[in-house]
């Protein structure tokens, strides 16, 4: 494929899927409704004309709620794996409705992708694996707060495969090959170069590629690249359909519980919104809150935005779902990307976390 | 209810190519979604009727590109593109600066020129398939593609390298590398 195709593909890539057919017949069951209606209605328009001429009552206004969020709609930036289940837990829990906001998720292929998005403000809100913040950070672009926390790892949320039929066995037969990430120089790129260090590689053993994880299984198939770091729930489903193959024991230890995702925004954005911030935290604290007393949630939020069947969802590895930024973890974090070159001077947190 | 089974059958098996396609043609999110549920709001009215129709994904794309085409005369605003490459430095490993480079200019075009490159170079399909499904001639597809490359390049000169040149193209009649 040409690289307009690619970059097109990569483009269409950011498009949210939703049900259109249960929308469509909604609809057009409506116009039908409608339809009979209208004809009824006229009859009782006249009626109701003559009969009430002229006299009008004003029903009283809606009370006004203390102090509203500044926006009724806020646009999220997601990646659709199983990072961003409290997201959408609170969306079908009806939390941020609760709280007066519209949500809209809005789906990106990888935190750097959101970067620009939300300087220009076409979102509000995005997902972060953090360490793209660090380097947003460190390569000038300053204005970014750490405002929740998302997703603690466990051991398997994460995963790097090959193709079921590969000779590929371990890491250190990467060499020379074509390995994917979601977007280059992110936590993605920190643990594929933790991993190859510890199979005494380096990074400029592999090549690196960006492949969206949605994609990884194509890619693969087509021989386009030879591994890819993947996160749930596209381990489970890509192994479910004999797609990919996990390599064992790839991922150093100390990268299996990482914080692996949080929610950033402009600090312009933080500070000309605190009410709608505030609502928006306290709806997503719920529903972490939600899935601490009952993890079970996640497997059934998950197939509701990505392509994994119930079935699958049963099989899927998650961690958990802290509601806090953890500044020990997240300094943890950022000593990592900073030992493997992805950043060079230490990370300012204190920024950052708009301490 | 049997209709609707059917239809929802369709719809799950193709609303995601059709999905991306609105998405690249209309640039926008909720365009999109308003866009495909329109086609399938009409098809859905028509059910019955659409039985008959050997290549009921055809039939909709069709539908889709006609009424995107005619909607967007009819609405012709200044598009405005919905995020700007940053202005300060970036690494030449920020493909996605190069992305939304791209996707700005794309905004730019005409929206027939836009569905043919969509067309073309995403879905990957050949000039007659392409004709067949704007309603046009071959002759119409080459030169909007053409046309549409052109003032890509001049719109964005750092794609220019990256884009494709056409075989047949008289000004790039040498060194053709799509």
């Amino acid at each position: 494929m040409t690289w307009l195709g690619e970059q097109l593909g990569r483009i269409a890539d950011e498009m949210p899927e939703h049900d259109l057919a249960a929308r469509a017949i909604a609809v057009h069951q409506r116009r039908r409704r409608n339809l009979v209606a209208l004809a009824a209605a006229a009859v009782v328009v006249v009626t109701l004309v003559a009969v009430t001429a002229g006299v009008r009552a004003l029903p009283a206004e809606p009370p006004v709620a203390a102090s509203p969020p500044e926006l009724s709609t806020v646009r999220i930036g997601l990646i659709p794996s199983v990072e961003a289940a409290p997201v959408y837990l609170a969306l079908m829990e009806g939390y941020f409705q609760e709280e007066g906001l519209t949500v809209e998720p809005m789906m990106i292929t990888g935190a750097a992708g959101a970067v620009p998005q939300a300087e220009t403000g076409a979102l509000d809100l995005a997902q972060t694996d953090y360490t793209t913040h660090f380097r947003a950070y460190e390569l000038g672009r300053r204005d970014f707060r750490i405002v929740s926390s998302l997703h603690q790892a466990a051991p398997g949320s994460f995963a790097i495969v090959v193709h079921p039929e590969s000779k590929i066995r371990t890491m250190a037969d990467l060499k020379g090959k074509r390995v994917a990430i979601p977007n280059l120089m992110d936590r993605g790129e920190l643990t594929v170069r933790a991993a190859l260090k510890h199979a005494g590689l380096s990074r400029d053993d592999v090549k690196l590629v960006e492949v969206p994880y949605p994609q990884v299984a194509a890619a693969i198939d087509k021989g386009k690249i030879a591994a890819a770091l993947l996160a749930e729930p596209f381990v489970t489903t890509f192994q479910d359909t004999g797609q990919v193959r996990v390599l064992e024991n790839a991922i150093p230890r100390e990268f299996e519980n990482l914080h692996t995702a949080g929610i950033a925004a402009t600090a312009e954005w933080v500070r000309e919104h605190p009410r709608t911030l505030a609502a928006f935290q306290r709806a997503l604290a719920k529903a972490q809150h939600l899935i601490a007393s009952d993890p079970e949630q996640v497997r059934g939020v998950v197939p509701t935005y990505t392509r994994v069947e119930r079935r699958q969802a049963a099989k899927v590895t998650f961690g958990s779902y802290p509601a806090e930024p953890d500044r020990g973890e997240l300094q943890r974090l950022a000593d990592l990307a900073r030992a493997h070159g992805i950043i060079e001077q230490p990370a300012d947190l204190g920024r950052l976390l708009g301490e | 209810m049997d209709r609707d089974a059917g239809f929802r059958a369709f719809v799950d098996a193709h609303q995601r190519p059709l999905l991306r396609l609105a998405y690249l043609l209309t640039g926008e999110a909720h365009l999109a979604e308003d866009l495909l549920q329109s086609v399938l709001v009409r098809m859905i009215g028509r059910w019955p009727k659409l039985r008959r129709v050997d290549n009921l994904d055809a039939y909709a794309r069709k539908t889709m590109l006609n009424q995107y085409i005619s909607w967007r005369r009819r609405r012709s605003s200044g598009e405005v593109p919905s995020a700007h490459p940053p202005d300060r430095a970036y690494t030449p490993e920020d493909s996605t600066v190069l992305r939304i480079v791209l996707r700005q200019a794309l905004m730019r075009l005409t929206p027939k020129q836009r569905a043919v490159l969509v067309l073309r170079f995403y879905e990957d399909r050949s000039e007659r398939d392409v004709a067949d499904l704007l309603g046009c001639s071959v002759g119409t597809v080459k030169s909007q593609a053409h046309h549409a490359l052109a003032r890509l390049r001049a719109l964005a000169p750092e794609l220019a390298p990256r884009l494709p040149v056409l075989d047949d193209d008289p000004a790039h009649s040498e060194g053709a590398r799509r």
